[in-house]
């Protein structure tokens, strides 16, 4: 648009800025080909059979590229514990979602007494260290009956997001104008519709960016499902990695082929949910 | 909530307010406040399951006198000091780079910078420890170079280095991603105006790009403060706490003397209140420090 005939106008100006954001670019090129090699790793070796990691060379590509890693991984039951891991990181997210974007509704907008309290109270326990609570949690969780059971899971995991759920939720919600809801009151809408067709729709971004984060810390989170759920019948995908490493006396291209198919949901969720924070973001953009 | 129709409109609202909010506050009272006090309660007592006894403040004070806490301690700000700065830095320049509207193939970048997040912590503990092995990648191509090759994990200094690597290599991305959203709500035509005036890279990172974002930083150096004096899971699957506890971190300890070798749960309680206490002292002078307004 009008952005792009001005950039050109300002041709003049850009040996001096190519140098700074030649500087800037290798920076981030490093950091791609670092965050990169990790993973062509574990992608091409769970392509390999498993002595010929040390005669090939891991960096290589794989000769011949066999499949049995991963057909091997889906016959010993993969699928079951990725239905689980999904229900319950799904649950969790939406839960978690919901009652952070009530809770940071009023919090962004309200002056009753109790707000800095309450709001305090909350950001504080980000720095609850997860492995304090873990006993007192599991002896709850067994004594409602809750114990080995997905169930258990969800209270915790909501939680653990919860805090800087809120406090995000917060900050973006006092960057939306209030006069978007006066003129919404005045058009009869009550709190709770201000909330869900206005407040909701704006926060948008945010939420999304909340759920790409969260929902890769829960659908990795291993300390407390390894604690509450014993059969294993119902354990989600962090814990498969065990059962798989003890069934085959460390075969590591099978494991890399499990850790590939357990890393590729959120992969492909994070390019979803990302062109969707991009188109959000560049929407308000414009407008400013 | 018709009903109560007696009530004047500054009283509803205050009702609804406490109707959106009382969900949080339950499940944070449920399975965070109320474990923490439990372990509180623990860490005034000494012995196990049922046959707890009272036992005051010692295990406070034995904290004094606990020689691996206080190592543990250091190495964790050791970390703390030199690898947050880095890894803020790091991202919030990456997060300019990719600003930059001219840039191509932005979501690609974006995605490949944030795989690292996705990757679960065994796969990638596994990878480092292989890639820093007396004979791995990174002492290959140091010999390459015609440097002497590293024995990684046999000294405390470098077996420090490797997971102060792996702490940014692991955690950049994510704080990239803040930033970004931050950059987002800075008018673009501030950055435009600036070029016009022939304001270098530096200056419009320095005078636009930093000082807008001051509460997007302020809130990821809190939470990154918060989440290295947790460190757990590298000083685990890394390094395992060695050479010696020369790399165990504070929760690294808790988790040992609460599960490993004889179990002493309410000492881990105590030393987990100490953390907690020392996070909460350090984010509470962050806020102040950093809500300066100039």
């Amino acid at each position: 648009m009008a952005g792009r005939e001005r950039d050109k106008e300002q041709k003049g100006h850009k040996g001096r800025l190519r140098i700074g954001w030649g500087i800037a670019f290798f920076f981030a090129f490093l950091q791609v080909i670092l965050t990169l090699s990790p993973f062509v790793f574990m992608v091409l070796n769970s392509f390999r059979k498993q002595f010929d990691m040390l005669s090939q060379g891991v960096f290589h590509l794989p000769e011949p590229w066999i499949f049995t890693n991963y057909t091997e991984v889906i016959r010993n039951g993969f699928f079951g514990y990725f239905l689980r891991s999904v229900i319950v990181v799904a649950v969790s997210l939406l839960l978690m979602l919901a009652i952070a974007s009530m809770a940071a509704y009023p919090l962004s907008r309200m002056q009753f007494r109790l707000r800095p309290l309450i709001y305090a109270g909350i950001v504080a326990m980000m720095s609850v260290p997860m492995h304090v609570t873990l006993i007192p949690i599991f002896k709850m969780t067994t004594d409602v009956g809750l114990y080995d059971t997905l169930g258990a899971l969800i209270g915790p995991y909501v939680t653990f997001a919860l805090p800087m759920a809120v406090f995000i939720l917060t900050a973006f919600m006092m960057t939306i104008p209030r006069e978007l809801e006066e003129s919404a009151q005045i058009d009869g809408c009550n709190r709770y519709q201000n909330f869900s067709k206005i407040i909701l729709p704006l926060s948008k971004s945010g939420l999304s960016t909340l759920a790409i984060y969260n929902g890769v810390s829960m659908w990795n989170e291993f300390a407390f499902a390894n604690t509450l759920i014993q059969s294993p019948g119902n354990k989600t995908l962090p814990l498969a990695l065990g059962q798989f490493k003890g069934e085959h006396s460390l075969d590591i291209p099978l494991i890399l082929a499990v850790l590939t198919l357990s890393a590729l949901p959120m992969i492909i969720l994070f390019i979803i949910f990302q062109d969707k924070l991009v188109k959000g973001m560049m929407a308000g953009a414009v407008k400013g | 909530m018709n009903r109560k129709k007696g009530l004047t409109l500054q009283k509803k609202k205050l009702l609804t307010g406490w109707f959106f909010v009382i969900p949080a506050t339950a499940f944070i009272f449920l399975f965070s406040f109320y474990p923490m006090l439990q372990a509180f309660i623990l860490s005034l007592h000494r012995g196990v399951g049922q046959n707890l006894s009272w036992n005051g403040f010692a295990n406070y004070t034995r904290i004094l006198k606990d020689r691996v806490f206080f190592q543990t301690m250091r190495n964790t700000f050791v970390y703390l000091i030199i690898q947050v700065p880095i890894m803020l830095l790091l991202a919030l320049i990456l997060a300019s780079v990719l600003n930059n509207r001219s840039l191509r193939f932005r979501g690609l970048f974006r995605t490949m910078i944030f795989l690292p997040c996705a990757t679960s912590l065994v796969s990638y503990s596994m990878i480092f420890r292989s890639m820093f092995a007396n004979d791995g990648f990174v002492n290959t191509m140091l010999r390459g170079v015609g440097m002497a090759p590293v024995g990684w994990f046999q000294s405390g200094t470098a077996a420090r280095a490797v997971i102060i690597i792996a702490l940014v290599w692991r955690w950049t991305g994510y704080n990239m991603v803040f930033y970004l959203a931050g950059m987002q709500s800075i008018d673009y035509a501030l950055y435009e105006s600036a070029k016009i005036d022939g304001a270098s890279v530096f200056a419009s990172f320095r005078h636009i790009t930093v000082p807008l974002l001051r509460p997007t930083i302020l809130m990821t150096a809190i939470m990154s403060i918060s989440g290295t004096l947790q460190l757990f899971d590298e000083s685990v699957n890394l390094t395992n706490g060695g050479p010696g506890r020369e790399t165990m971190t504070m929760s690294h300890y808790i988790y040992n003397t609460s599960f490993v070798q004889s179990p002493n749960f309410s000492y881990a309680a105590a030393v987990s209140v100490v953390i907690l206490v020392m996070i909460a002292v350090l984010s509470f002078i962050q806020m102040k420090v950093g809500d300066k307004r100039d």
